[in-house]
């Protein structure tokens, strides 16, 4: 669909089909700003 | 005011006049700009079970301190084995620190009593609403027993297109777990409204590709015969 101009790329943002949470969730956290990703206090994973 | 009714199929649903309210009703006016600035990231993550999976994810998030939308249907899923899954999920979430009474006992009611109490408590996340369709199960067997004063309730039990697209407008990313009608309803809702920038632009992911395949497929077509 976006061949034929229904939507482009950017209109939707980015995603994707992914089987891995670790690579659902670590683009998510990317994408946001560094201001806001510096308050983010990552807890170590046991 | 609350007043109960009853569903077509005989069972008996809360509703409330907040119901009808804006989502979020006791949210100031800030924008989800303004919070996500603020480090109150919120997700929308649409999760229809406790699979090992989903929980994986959440637990991912709240690694993050993201705060995340789900757990209702977690914690009411029928399966046995993601039940289990789910406490455990729960175990690790509590052993990191996080909010215990997200990881209450099994069952809507703590869940709901948890977003209610988290509401006055103001803290660097957000927790726990639950927008989207009720799931024929859940129907059946808990719905009778939703406490009133529960916002997640009002929800969970008659989100309008608005108050879907206001949980979204807080959101900072989608993760759409495989799930029914109400998941595409959510999805391709998401999708229109990052197109007209009523929302975002943030990503969205779906989960499980084997399950999405029916959908890539869906839009192929579309692009063979030019048609839309």
């Amino acid at each position: 669909m976006m061949k034929h101009g229904v939507f482009e790329k950017k209109e939707l943002g980015f995603g994707g089909i992914t089987d891995s949470p670790k690579d659902a969730v670590e683009p998510i956290v990317r994408s946001m700003s560094v201001e806001l990703r510096q308050l983010l206090k990552p807890q170590p994973s046991r | 005011m609350n007043w109960t009714t009853r569903t077509t199929d005989g069972n008996r649903e809360l509703l409330s006049r907040e119901s009808a309210e804006p989502y979020p009703r006791d949210l100031p006016a800030a924008s989800a700009r303004a919070m996500r600035n603020r480090g109150q990231a919120l997700m929308h993550s649409q999760v229809t079970s406790g699979s090992p999976r989903s929980c994986a994810i959440h637990s991912l998030l709240w690694r993050n301190t993201l705060s995340v939308l789900p757990l209702m249907l977690q914690e009411t899923t029928p399966n046995i084995e993601e039940q289990k899954t789910l406490r455990d999920t729960r175990t690790h979430i509590s052993s990191e620190g996080r909010r215990r009474e997200l990881a209450g006992a099994t069952g809507l009611e703590p869940v709901a009593s948890a977003v209610t109490a988290s509401r006055t408590r103001p803290r660097n996340l957000w927790v726990g609403l639950r927008v989207g369709k009720r799931p024929t199960f859940l129907r059946r067997n808990l719905i009778s027993d939703l406490p009133p004063e529960s916002t997640v309730c009002h929800r969970f039990l008659g989100p309008s297109i608005s108050e879907l697209r206001g949980a979204e407008s807080y959101s900072c990313a989608f993760i759409v777990m495989p799930g029914g009608l109400g998941t595409l309803d959510e999805l391709f809702e998401a999708a229109t409204l990052i197109q007209c920038k009523k929302i975002g632009p943030f990503p969205i992911v779906l989960m499980d590709s084997k399950y999405w395949k029916g959908l890539q497929l869906w839009g192929r077509p579309h692009d063979e015969t030019r048609c839309v």
